[in-house]
């Protein structure tokens, strides 16, 4: 089944928006490069980041669903699938932060950084990051280039043999996604301030992608549930699994946030408490206390309720909400490096996020033309499609 | 072809109860395996050997009892030794049958009826073992009470900065929850075992202890409302309780113990050490009692996935662990790896590399998941792996920290491993004897698997019958 042309040009319509607003980001940052560079590449970062984090998220959500494959996931698949084909995109906007690497990053001035960030020399150092970042991009598009490659060819000739194909890539996918993963976090994120480490970070960054990508995507699904092959299986029971997906990361989120927290505090060793005192700065505390309140309190209690989850009116609400609020967290992750003093926000910040953004999602919605919104060929989208046989009442 | 038939087996088609079985044969082959069955030979055994090692056990904590925590190998440097790794470890092994009773029920995974009460029982017994160590290291046992923050005339009053102490209430919390979701689910199974039971004096125990079940719709519905609530509190106890665990070590400062990943990383660890305990224990007690036709291939082969899945994670942790005491910089970090992977404790290391990490990876082969035996000594490689993992954390990490002046060696005395085996023993002994006792499968859950009866009538329907 062939997408309806009145579809094609609803994509059309928002992918010129994005363009447009793509257009406008970039204008803005090139007056924001002439004016303050050192500036420019902080903001272009945070966007960068930003956006990457959903691509990998959306590339760990689709291996898990080959994994798991519940009607819920089916119900995403297609937009997950979209979404990390964006990595490759994402390895060219990667370009401008190695431009900015000398700003960025302290531990390119070895006379810059204290003895215990010297001592990484061997890990932190210029070819090595970049040798890795490649490797990193190579890996992802390469796993995101068969998991779409297979999955489409399963939508011509509904082989079984594919199904399984996509599975036995994705249990090993997703051991290669959350190492890979890790390690960029800690190359691109956590060596902004290089004397500090924490051995959470890498799964947390893991977690923060799945949660963003699981955001976005529910938006999509709210967005598209009305198109064809999408229409034909919604019911309130998917977004209420999704609504109970997104309840998890949340939780996720804050338990190891809080784990990070605690340990941190308790030990109260100069290297590593030195990252939360510059987070908890007036300005920035403010910030942390949103943080703690609309990042977990509030979307929390409203994932409890099950009418909350049940109703894509309010789930794509709150989705959104959690998707403004990874903005934020990610801001109070990374800026702070940057401006110890205390809260600064800049307005290239919100330039640096529509040039990406726009290009992101221009990029994004291209991705998903020209294949059903459903993998309707795979043998177990039957399975799960029709109502179960073999469960009980209830 | 083939492919397809193995894709569809994945999924629902291959039924959780093997062709042929009716409410009847259900319930009869259940309580039967207590109340008629013939105690098989296999069962005496092992009540022999666990009644054994409960007399060492009781030996070896009477010693105790007179001579004081001198006679274990701890000293300073290592003042945490085997008491603390075996607190751990059991806890740990605890975990998989609150996760099978609590998440997996909220997940719908229906194949979780044919384990849960096997796997809950053995929650209960594994906390009571863990329980009895931080009491025993005590080394005023009978002192305990002065944990609990309670008025009294000397004006003791727990640390409450100490996550010890968050510890007392996280493991009591735990032991107290897990009994009363074990008990409540048993009550309807209960009501089952009075109406059959024949012997007068059988009769009046479980009728005693089933508290008047009558099966009433009323009764159900109360039922289901608890059980569902105990579910949602037991929930957060999954990752709770190890997480605390967990910060016992993390929120100090020694290298090995302070390390953020800890939390996430005992959690996993105690998931992936509980599933081995419950494979070791639940692939004897089928073949023993001829279980096949509820505890299916299918089901070994689902617990087998998730331990592979949680061991992952776990050597995630390693990597994690490994990488970031070099990253950090710090001497007292990197040194730390090092002495692990080449100080005097290195063969401990690797052996667990070994236990965990390594040889688990046989489990990614289907045929492995589904040959018991093979399974069965994974599950035990597993079970000793995790235990290894416990005492390289614990005792490497102490036994040379940032001073080489203070640094020390740690042996166990026989005393240590005395206590560390009588209370393996403490707990095959209780979970044989629940396994004589109670229905070791809950009969009505697993009466729920079964399609609606189609008019053959034979027997029982739901509730007290």
């Amino acid at each position: 089944m062939a997408p309806s042309d009145d579809f094609s040009r609803r994509l059309d319509g928002i992918q010129r928006y994005a363009l447009l607003a793509a257009a406008g980001g970039v204008v803005l940052c090139m007056a924001g490069l002439v004016a303050s560079p050192e500036r420019f590449f902080e903001s272009y970062l945070l966007a960068f980041l930003f956006f990457t984090n959903i691509s990998l998220g959306c590339l760990g959500l689709v291996m898990l669903h080959h994994m798991t494959s519940g009607k819920w996931s089916y119900s995403i698949q297609r937009f997950a699938e979209a979404g990390m084909r964006t990595l490759p995109l994402m390895a060219l906007l990667f370009v401008p932060v190695v431009i900015g690497m000398s700003d960025l990053y302290p531990w390119m001035h070895a006379d810059r950084i204290g003895e215990t960030a010297g001592r990484k020399v061997l890990y932190l150092n210029q070819p090595f990051f970049l040798g890795r970042a490649v490797f990193y991009f190579a890996v992802w598009t390469a796993m995101a280039f068969l998991l779409t490659r297979w999955s489409r060819a399963q939508d011509g000739d509904g082989s079984p043999a594919r199904t399984s194909a996509l599975r036995k890539l994705s249990a090993p996918g997703l051991i290669v996604y959350v190492l890979t993963a890790t390690f960029a976090a800690v190359d691109w994120a956590m060596s902004l301030e290089p004397g500090w480490y924490s051995s959470i970070y890498g799964m947390l960054f893991v977690v923060n992608q799945c949660l963003g990508a699981l955001c976005v995507l529910i938006l999509l699904l709210r967005c598209f549930a009305s198109e064809k092959p999408v229409a034909d299986i919604i019911s309130p029971a998917i977004y209420h699994d999704l609504g109970n997906m997104l309840l998890t990361f949340v939780i996720l989120w804050a338990y190891m946030s809080f784990s990070q927290l605690l340990i941190t505090w308790a030990g109260n060793l100069p290297e590593e408490i030195t990252w939360y005192v510059r987070r908890l700065d007036p300005g920035w505390r403010m910030v942390a206390l949103t943080l703690i309140i609309l990042h977990f309190f509030v979307p929390f209690m409203l994932l409890l309720l099950r009418r909350s989850k049940r109703s894509p009116e309010i789930l794509w609400k709150i989705a959104a909400g959690i998707l403004v609020m990874r903005l934020v967290d990610l801001t109070w992750n990374i800026e702070p490096a940057f401006h110890a003093q205390g809260l600064a926000v800049h307005w290239l910040d919100p330039a640096a996020l529509l040039a990406v953004g726009g290009l992101w999602a221009a990029f994004g919605i291209r991705m998903l033309k020209g294949a059903p919104l459903l993998a309707l060929r795979d043998p177990r989208f039957r399975i799960v499609a029709e109502p179960a046989s073999g469960t009980p009442h209830g | 072809m083939h492919e397809e038939e193995r894709l569809v087996n994945v999924h629902p088609p291959e039924p959780l109860i093997r062709e042929g079985n009716t409410y009847g044969s259900v319930t009869r082959k259940i309580s039967g395996a207590v109340l008629t069955r013939r105690t098989p030979r296999g069962w005496y055994i092992a009540i022999a050997a666990g009644f054994l090692l409960v007399m060492v056990l009781l030996a070896a904590v009477s010693y105790l009892f007179v001579r004081g925590v001198g006679i274990w190998g701890i000293n300073i440097p290592v003042g945490w030794g085997f008491a603390i790794v075996n607190f751990v470890w059991w806890i740990g092994i605890g975990h998989a049958g609150t996760l099978i009773s609590a998440i997996l029920l909220l997940l719908h995974q229906h194949w979780r009826n044919a384990i849960n009460r096997f796997a809950e029982a053995m929650t209960l017994f594994a906390v009571s073992c863990a329980g009895m160590f931080p009491i025993l290291h005590l080394g005023r046992p009978w002192l305990f009470y002065w944990l609990f923050p309670f008025p009294d005339p000397m004006s003791i009053w727990p640390q409450f900065r100490s996550p010890l102490i968050w510890d007392v209430f996280a493991v009591s919390t735990y032991a107290t929850i897990s009994f009363l979701f074990w008990y409540v689910g048993l009550v309807p199974d209960l009501a089952t075992m009075r109406d059959r039971a024949v012997h007068l004096w059988v009769k009046r125990f479980y009728g005693v202890i089933a508290l008047g079940w009558r099966g009433s719709a009323r009764h159900w519905h109360r039922y289901e409302t608890a059980y569902l609530l105990l579910a949602g509190l037991a929930t957060p106890l999954v990752v709770s309780v190890h997480s605390v665990v967990s910060f016992d070590f993390a929120v100090g400062i020694i290298p090995g113990w302070h390390s953020t990943i800890f939390p996430p990383y005992f959690v996993a660890g105690a998931i992936y050490s509980g599933f081995a305990m419950v494979l070791t224990l639940v692939i004897p007690v089928r073949a023993m009692y001829g279980l096949q036709d509820f505890i299916t291939a299918r089901h070994m082969d689902y617990m087998a996935r998730v331990m592979l899945a949680t061991g992952l994670i776990v050597a995630y942790g390693y990597v994690m662990e490994a990488f970031f005491s070099w990253y950090s910089g710090s001497p007292y970090e990197r040194y730390m790896m090092v002495n692990r992977s080449f100080g005097p404790y290195a063969p401990v290391y690797w052996m667990l590399i070994l236990c965990n990490i390594v040889l688990p990876q046989l489990l990614w082969i289907r045929k492995v998941r589904l040959n018991m035996p093979a399974l069965f000594v994974l599950a035990i490689i597993v079970n000793v792996g995790m235990w290894l993992e416990r005492f390289v954390i614990v005792i490497t990490s102490l036994h040379r920290d940032f001073l080489p002046s203070s640094w020390g060696m740690y042996y166990p005395t026989i005393w240590d491993w005395a206590t560390f085996t009588g209370s393996i023993g403490l707990f095959i002994a209780l979970m044989f004897l629940f396994v004589r006792l109670l229905p070791m499968i809950s009969m009505f859950e697993l009466r729920q698997l079964l399609p609606w009866p189609s008019g053959n009538g034979n027997g029982q329907k739901g509730g007290g019958a």
